[in-house]
């Protein structure tokens, strides 16, 4: 059924595409240019518009990094110079702490000289260094001398002060202090003081003003790209110094800057300052307690990312532009290409086979200017223009072309040949069909075999079964017959003990008997004797009845001799008369006594013959007797053979029936056989029945088989084959594809 | 009605007038001749004549004698001449009463048209005696065959000049 489905479904895919004259393209139809137009547009831009973006981001990146680093050296270097700074301060301090005049600046009241010389030399170290404020030193005393101003003022107690507390509570190290603003010149100062300590005994405070502000100077001087700023940050949160003045004196304890510092030196973020949009660097200066922030506004790379930007899109679109036309250029080469070829397939498909593309089909540019170019350029070889050959060697394109032709070649053979063929087919389903009602006629001579057969396989099950049956009734008759068996040997033995009393009976009825006989014999003998007389008186009695006949024939005689004489011989006719009454009474005497003689004769012959009938008998008697004997012995032979054979029986009976059960297996066997038999027969006939459906599907098959070979013939006479022509070409690649798209039916 | 010798064939009683009776012998010394009815057992010679002897049973009913060695020879006259008639007894000379008899000349034989020997039924005791007329006892080929046979013995009769009946 699938194999007529799919022929039958290919079959009219095929008829549906030939009666289709032409294929206009419907309205819905698809078009590659809906996907080469894209596809190409998308082709160029997808990569310059990725590219756009992966610059865009990576110099964005690029630009934050340079500008964090930017911040960081920046930062760095102002903290190098606030460290330095420290470091220089520091190193002045211990080297100035040196200095024996202070000791002596403390322990004498009167130390103007040394007051002066230690200012010169205060002086001198300041001018070593820019950032130097102030130097002084508060002795223990309570005397201060230095440059800063305002501690020689009468309310300017040192002692008080937190740096010398600070450097007493440091004991030796040096302190450094909070930034502090000077109230009287308004400078933010940090002060580092250390102890001198000598000959035991505190001798003062050394302390040495850095001027934060100098540091803000360079501060401010610091750029940090170009909405950077700098700030310095006290470790109790308030800026001291910052490139943007309103910050300064400000506290940012609160802020995630200040909040997020952690270690010596790292990146933060804050939002309120830039929104987060650039981390910022900061450092801390752990000695003087000072951190310094570079930061930079969020702002900071907008002119650059801007100017990315309008790059960026500028080059999109005009590259967007240029992709768009390219696009459209070659999609509409590209259809034009499969417009050609389209166009081609479509009148083969109309039924042409005739159709060949030509190199000048092959590719029509878009572009109208382009074609008439071409054109003109070609139309030098004027001879040549109308039949352009493709060539062998050419581009893909015209190796498409060129199979194309090449196929639709075999296709016309092809199909030529089909037509041969088909006509071939139709003969053959002819034959076909006879084979198969041949075949279905001899699968119904099967099927009635088989019902037969089934049939038969289904007496032989009655049969068996009838068998099984009568195997079981047999068993019980061997059991039977046993039984018998038994009994027969019983009885058996009662007729040995019997006929052995049987035998000594007999012995003494023949001893009678023979006794019996004797006598008879005796008997025998005396009657004989008496037949003798008998016969004598018999004799002596047909004497006496000769005579009286003759004496009534006689007196007969005398009576018609009497009638003849008349009345003279009445009286003779008396006497005779009488005569013959005597002689009848004597013949009557006679006969009586001859009736008696008979009836003695009778009776003794009668004896006699009862005496030889009895010696007749009585030798029959013997011979019985004697048979009786024999038989009685017979008997008893014949009672131990049957012991004998009930014995056999007995054992046979045994054989039987193991034989039955044999038999029984094997009717089981057979039963089971004709079962199969039966199951193989339902196979067959099922099968029968399979292969007459299938016969019959089938006959069906080649009735459409042959409804197909019409039809397909009729489609084969559809097709425009040049006959001439295509027996001239020879198919093969390098053939001159000379014909020309003739006979369009589109 | 005269007197009858009666005779027996079987168990049938036969009567002929003792007129027409000559002897009676026994049967013997029978000499058979060839080409002859069946009913003529042969010759015997009766003092010193020769006369056919015929079988009487066998003529009147296609029967035989009960017992050749004793039966009996009834000689009558028959035609010119005598026969002997062979039967199986002579049993008694008889007279019958006139009532007795029933006559039988008007009776003609159902088989060939010609006279029946039975003159007459005589009714007695013992059953019915059928009256025999010799004369009628043979057809008339056989009254030939015999008288064939007689002729020899009518000449020498004639010559002898024994008396006629």
């Amino acid at each position: 059924m699938g194999k007529t489905k799919s022929n039958e479904s290919f079959l009219s895919r095929f008829k549906k595409r030939h009666r289709k004259k032409g294929r206009k393209p419907q309205k819905n139809q698809k078009s590659l240019s809906r996907i080469i137009f894209p596809a190409l547009l998308a082709l160029m831009l997808v990569p310059v518009f990725v590219l756009a973006v992966a610059s865009y981001t990576q110099t964005t990146y690029l630009l934050r990094e340079r500008i964090e680093e930017q911040q960081q050296q920046i930062t760095r270097n102002v903290v190098n110079s606030i460290a330095n700074a420290g470091t220089g301060a520091e190193s002045s301090l211990n080297r100035m702490i040196n200095d024996g005049r202070l000791v002596h600046f403390n322990q004498n009241e009167d130390n103007s000289s040394v007051q002066i010389d230690i200012m010169d030399r205060f002086t001198y170290s300041l001018s070593g260094n820019q950032y130097f404020a102030d130097v002084y030193f508060g002795a223990a005393s309570g005397d201060i001398v230095g440059t800063k101003a305002g501690i020689n003022d009468a309310d300017y107690n040192p002692h008080e002060q937190p740096w010398y507390k600070g450097a007493l509570d440091a004991k030796g190290e040096i302190h450094w202090s909070e930034p502090t603003k000077d109230p009287i010149t308004n400078e933010v100062t940090v002060t580092a003081s250390k102890l001198l300590v000598s000959q035991r005994e505190d001798q003062g405070v050394m302390a040495l003003d850095i001027d934060l502000d100098a540091l803000t100077r360079e501060l401010q001087d610091a750029e940090i790209a170009r909405t950077g700023s700098l700030m310095i940050v006290s470790d109790d949160g308030v800026v001291q110094m910052a490139q943007k003045p309103e910050l300064i004196g400000t506290n940012i304890s609160d802020s995630d800057l200040f909040q997020g510092t952690d270690g010596e030196s790292g990146y933060v973020k804050d939002k309120v300052v830039n929104n987060g949009e650039h981390g910022i660097y900061y450092e801390t200066i752990g000695d003087m307690g000072l951190t310094v922030y570079g930061m930079v506004m969020e702002d900071e790379m907008h002119t650059e990312q801007r100017t990315l930007l309008l790059q960026s899109l500028f080059i999109g679109v005009v590259w967007t532009l240029i992709a768009l036309f390219v696009a459209w250029v070659l999609s509409k080469a590209i259809l034009s290409m499969t417009a050609s070829f389209q166009n081609a397939f479509a009148q083969a498909q109309a039924g042409d086979l005739t159709v060949r593309l030509t190199a000048k089909e092959l590719f029509r540019s878009p572009i109208e200017g382009v074609n008439k170019w071409r054109k003109q350029k070609f139309s030098k070889n004027a001879e040549e223009t109308e039949e352009k050959q493709l060539d062998p060697t050419g581009h893909e394109l015209h190796q498409i072309a060129l199979s194309f032709n090449h196929t639709m070649q075999t296709f016309h053979d092809t199909v030529g040949g089909i037509s041969e063929r088909s006509e071939a087919l139709l003969e053959h389903t002819a034959t076909m069909a006879d084979s198969s009602l041949q075949t279905t006629r001899a699968t119904e001579e099967v099927t009635e075999t088989i019902a037969g057969v089934a049939q038969a396989t289904n007496t032989q099950t009655q049969d068996t079964e009838e068998t099984a049956e009568k195997m079981s009734q047999l068993s019980d008759s061997v059991d039977e017959i046993e039984a018998n068996g038994q009994q027969m040997g019983v009885y058996a033995d009662s007729t040995i003990v019997a006929n052995g009393e049987n035998a000594e009976a007999i012995q003494e009825v023949n001893e009678n008997w023979q006794r019996t006989i004797q006598t008879l014999q005796e008997l025998k003998g005396e009657i004989q004797v008496v037949d003798a007389d008998i016969q004598n008186i018999e004799h002596i009695l047909q004497v006496i009845k000769g005579i009286s006949s003759q004496t009534n024939l006689l007196a007969l005689n005398a009576s018609i001799e009497a009638a003849r004489a008349g009345d003279a011989g009445r009286g003779f006719a008396v006497v005779a008369s009488e005569i013959r009454k005597l002689a009848e009474k004597s013949a009557q005497s006679s006969k009586d006594i001859d009736d008696i003689i008979r009836g003695i004769q009778h009776k003794s012959a009668s004896m006699v013959q009862t005496l030889e009938k009895t010696d007749e008998e009585s030798d029959v008697q013997t011979a019985k007797i004697n048979d009786a004997l024999e038989s009685s012995g017979k008997v008893s032979t014949e009672v131990e053979k049957l012991v004998d054979s009930i014995l056999a029986v007995t054992r046979s009976s045994v054989l039987i029936r193991e034989r039955k059960d044999e038999v029984m297996a094997a009717l089981e066997n057979i039963s089971a056989s004709a079962q199969e038999n039966a199951a193989s027969t339902e196979e067959v006939s099922a099968n029968a029945e399979e292969i007459m459906a299938t016969m019959e599907e089938f006959q069906s098959s080649i009735d459409e088989m042959k409804r197909v070979a019409e039809e397909l013939e009729e489609s084969v006479n559809q097709f425009n084959l040049k006959e001439t022509e295509a027996e001239e070409e020879l198919p093969a690649e390098s053939t001159e594809e000379s014909l020309a798209v003739t006979g369009n039916i589109q | 009605m005269e007197q009858q010798i009666v005779f027996r064939i079987k168990q049938q009683r036969f009567a002929v007038p003792i007129s027409a009776a000559d002897k009676i012998n026994q049967l013997e010394n029978v000499t058979q001749m060839p080409d002859v009815s069946e009913y003529v057992m042969g010759v015997m010679d009766v003092e010193g004549r020769v006369l056919p002897v015929i079988d009487l049973p066998n003529r009147l009913f296609n029967d035989v004698l009960e017992n050749a060695g004793e039966a009996q020879v009834l000689i009558v006259n028959w035609k010119t001449s005598r026969i002997g008639l062979a039967v199986d007894e002579v049993m008694a000379v008889q007279s019958f009463d006139a009532e007795q008899v029933d006559q039988e000349s008007d009776k003609v034989s159902v088989i060939d048209d010609s006279a029946s020997p039975v003159s007459a039924f005589i009714r007695t005791e013992d059953g019915i005696v059928l009256a025999l007329d010799i004369n009628q006892l043979f057809e008339e080929k056989g009254d030939l065959e015999l008288q064939a046979l007689l002729e020899p013995e009518r000449e020498a009769a004639a010559v002898s000049g024994d008396h006629e009946q």
